[in-house]
């Protein structure tokens, strides 16, 4: 992996390209990568720049953790519903919040963009062409870059602030395991092989998220200041 | 009908039939063009006749409908973001209730199905072939009835339900310094609480006026539209809805018992 974030021309993305003004930034990898903490530090760097930057969070709302906790009392939650039910998530935070600022000309800078749901979809085994359409209506970032650690880094990062795993985080759903550790190694073993996938189809710039946090920064905001010309 | 189609059940004296294959029968039609009164009625029919039949409609999924609810009374959603909560919906019908249901040789009633998506999500705006591909997964219909009214005739029934609504409202105003002292037969009672029970199925949400009395009239142009495009490219059995209910019912009966001779023949 080379210590620059190479910006690559012809991407593979199944997303197509925006015409907006503004700029988007989709930050990708797993739990515990790093993402949330670099994207706070390029948002404060490019508002002291004069931009208006905003960070767009793609986590679960309250109305969907409802039927997720529902499908998980029930002891099945199929993978082709869980896809639809967060895309209906993102879908909510594109429509509302990404797509307006694009508009207004801001730098979005996007905590977790569709490649992750993406390759979790694919790790759960849902047809790679009907999920790829399914994010279809999300703008193309003009950088992916995945956060890169391994899936023990991830494992340890997350045990250090939470005492357990989710299930849903465990891949529990898959029944893989019954250990949650176990589960969540396998799970994650797979989404970093849909993550290899689209690093080599030039969908996602790899980046190597174990350097130190001040290195990192400077290794972004190269990248970004080559997207905002 | 021969012997080895009778499923004898519990009840050996009330055989329900079964089908050679399972049936799936899908109503489609634009607001207030009477789908689930038909279907409910058709429902009654099949099963005096002793068939197996379930019938599933939007918004009943077990695991989305509480969300969808819940979506309906917060702030509004966008577009994109009810056609995806609609066909997880959609979705989860045809695993927990379409596909077992298929699987046991019944005969399925839909009111309403994908169509009713497809042309909501292409009028507010979404891309059809998108739609398209999201409810891939979906199960095809044997035969899809579309109930045809045109979208005048669906405002004049909508103001009809209106001002059966404000009468009713109106004479229970004057009715009730009476009923208190002089309770309702509690069946008599039942059977107006019913009554009303299904103006209001028929006609949820609010009273019309001015404005959003239009914006009902054009939302079901622009569905009746997408309905008359739909017609020859999915193959729809055309049932002119601007009859009689019973009128409507017998032509439904006929299409759908000449369906079952044809699968048990």
């Amino acid at each position: 992996m080379s210590a620059e974030i190479q910006v690559q021309a012809q991407s593979s993305s199944p997303l197509i390209q925006h015409a907006y003004a503004g700029r988007l930034v989709a930050a990708e990898g797993l739990d515990g990568s790093g993402k949330s903490t670099q994207l706070q530090l390029l948002r404060f760097w490019l508002q002291a720049e004069g931009y208006e930057a905003l960070i767009a969070e793609w986590s679960p709302s309250k109305l969907i953790k409802r039927a997720l906790k529902s499908g998980k009392k029930q002891g099945h939650m199929d993978p082709m519903l869980m896809s639809i039910l967060h895309a209906a998530d993102f879908a909510e935070l594109h429509e509302r919040n990404i797509v307006p600022a694009l508009q207004r000309g801001a730098i979005v800078l996007a905590d977790r963009y569709i490649y992750t749901a993406l390759a979790r979809d694919l790790a759960r085994g849902v047809e790679r062409s009907w999920a790829e359409d399914l994010y279809r209506f999300a703008a193309r970032p003009d950088l992916s870059i995945y956060f890169q650690i391994s899936a023990e880094q991830s494992l340890e990062r997350i045990l250090n602030n939470h005492p357990r795993l989710k299930y849903y985080q465990a891949g529990m759903d898959l029944g893989i395991s019954r250990d949650p550790i176990a589960s969540f190694r396998a799970f994650q073993q797979r989404i970093l092989s849909e993550y290899e996938k689209m690093i080599e189809a030039n969908a996602l710039l790899p980046f190597d998220a174990t350097l130190p946090v001040k290195q990192q920064q400077q290794l972004l905001r190269a990248a970004v200041e080559g997207i905002l010309q | 009908m021969p012997e080895n189609h009778l499923h004898i059940g519990a009840n050996a004296e009330m055989p329900m039939l079964r089908l050679e294959r399972p049936l799936l029968i899908a109503l489609e039609g634009i607001d207030l063009s009477g789908r689930t009164t038909q279907v409910e009625l058709l429902r009654d029919w099949l099963l005096a006749q002793r068939y197996h039949v379930t019938t599933t409609a939007w918004r009943t999924s077990p695991l989305i409908s509480d969300v969808l609810a819940r979506a309906r009374l917060g702030p509004p959603l966008r577009p994109l973001t009810y056609s995806l909560l609609y066909c997880a919906d959609h979705m989860d019908r045809t695993q927990q209730v379409i596909n077992p249901a298929l699987a046991r040789g019944e005969i399925v009633l839909a009111d309403r199905y994908i169509y009713t998506a497809f042309a909501r999500d292409t009028a507010r705006g979404l891309d059809a072939a998108w739609v398209h591909n999201l409810y891939r997964f979906s199960v095809q219909p044997d035969v899809v009835y579309y109930l045809h009214i045109t979208p005048e005739e669906a405002v004049k029934r909508r103001l009809a339900l209106q001002r059966q609504r404000l009468e009713k409202v109106e004479k229970a105003g004057g009715k009730k310094a009476r009923n208190a002292e002089q309770p309702k037969h509690p069946k008599q009672q039942k059977q107006s609480e019913k009554k009303q029970a299904q103006v209001n199925a028929i006609m949820s949400g609010p009273i019309l006026t001015g404005e959003a009395l239009e914006s009902f009239r054009n939302f079901e142009i622009r569905m009746y539209s997408e309905y008359q495009n739909m017609q020859k490219e999915f193959g729809f059995s055309v049932i002119e809805g601007n009859q009689s209910i019973d009128k409507v019912q017998a032509m439904l009966r006929r299409a759908i018992t000449h369906l079952l001779l044809n699968i048990n023949a």
